[in-house]
């Protein structure tokens, strides 16, 4: 009857144990939520930490580790406007960044007490967000103004673009709308007309 | 990628796309939102989808208004390759508003390579009075690949006009 009991003890512990290591792994893995509460080069959590967080699911600065899940980085509801006025990086090819290369999946949401919460840009002309074939961005509940790509790079895409991975433009995109600028095509541009 | 909410606000760009540009095979959905005032030096003074193949662009219940192209797509610019079937480039605007943009060619809506759409489907919108044009054709209503239902088509000096989407 004893040895019954401490057999059925054993075996409800084991369960519980497989139940707590589940429950780990599952929060390992579960999408996170970081939360911006510094602006650029302030103390605390900015954009671009958390960029770089989600990207590589690691703590950065004071931003929180992201996931190998679609991450959500907030906006605390104190900020109605954050203004950027350096870039990230400057390329030759794709232009100045404000933010990282989006290489993961990133959801970005404005969560202030005005209806929108205003991304912007003062200085350098630079473009706000910069989305590889690896990455997939959302945003939501924000006021995306000022942001300028000209002058700075080969391909002046817009201030939210998709690039592929690597530099520069896909063969396939037509020549015809860039010679129309008169701008010097670089490279391998297939004229589709 | 997925735009909820947002608005797009005086944002600028030498090449393509004023507030989006879409260079590789992508989807952008957009919904609930806005586009005012931004300008392209190139095509597509709001949006651009320029990559190919496997490229969407879908844009529901958003206002695409008063952005410019120093090209052509005032408001939207759309490129479709010569890609196998199955991989062509699609098109979705609906409950949208498109109207006051400006552009050379083409205020509103523009499509290059348009016979080799995989589909395009424009229902309930309120289209301005460049509205879509074909390649170089301006302000003819040639849409042969494409689906235009109940939209309303308007005049530059937004007066209405028969819904001339039976012209299809």
């Amino acid at each position: 009857m004893l040895r019954q009991q401490i057999s059925y003890i054993k075996n409800i512990g084991y369960k519980v144990m497989f139940v707590n290591l589940a429950l780990g792994y599952m929060s390992a893995v579960s999408a996170a939520n970081i939360f911006v509460d510094a602006l650029p080069d302030q103390p605390g959590c900015d954009l671009v930490e958390a960029i770089i967080a989600a990207n590589n699911n690691a703590a950065v600065g004071g931003c929180s580790a992201g996931s190998g899940e679609e991450d959500t980085i907030i906006f605390e509801s104190f900020f109605d406007e954050y203004t950027i006025s350096e870039p990230f990086s400057i390329d030759t090819s794709r232009g100045a960044n404000a933010t990282p290369l989006i290489t993961s999946k990133i959801k970005v949401v404005g969560s202030s007490a005005a209806p929108l919460m205003k991304l912007t840009r003062v200085g350098v002309n630079s473009r706000l967000f910069d989305v590889t074939s690896d990455g997939d961005l959302t945003l939501e509940n924000l006021l995306i103004e000022n942001w300028r790509q000209f002058n700075n790079s080969t391909f002046q895409l817009a201030p939210v673009a998709l690039f592929e991975s690597r530099d520069g433009l896909k063969s396939t995109i037509r020549s015809f709308a860039i010679t129309k600028r008169n701008l010097v095509v670089p490279f391998m541009l297939t004229v589709v007309v | 990628m997925i735009i909820r909410r947002t608005l797009f606000n005086a944002n600028l760009a030498d090449n393509f796309g004023g507030a989006i540009a879409q260079s590789e095979a992508s989807d952008v959905t957009v919904f609930d939102s806005t586009f005012s005032v931004n300008e392209s030096g190139g095509s597509g003074g709001a949006v651009a989808l320029v990559g190919s193949p496997n490229a969407n662009l879908q844009i529901y219940n958003t206002t695409i208004a008063q952005n410019t192209s120093n090209v052509d797509g005032g408001g939207v610019f759309v490129f479709f390759n010569n890609a196998p079937a199955n991989e062509r480039n699609t098109v979705k605007i609906r409950n949208t508003m498109l109207v006051g943009n400006f552009a050379p060619e083409s205020s509103e809506l523009h499509f290059t390579g348009e016979t080799f759409a995989g589909n395009i489907s424009l229902d309930h919108n309120l289209l301005g009075s460049g509205r879509v044009t074909y390649g170089s054709t301006t302000n003819t209503l040639k849409f042969l690949p494409v689906s235009i239902t109940n939209s309303r088509i308007l005049t530059s000096d937004f007066e209405d006009v028969p819904d001339q989407s039976s012209a299809c």
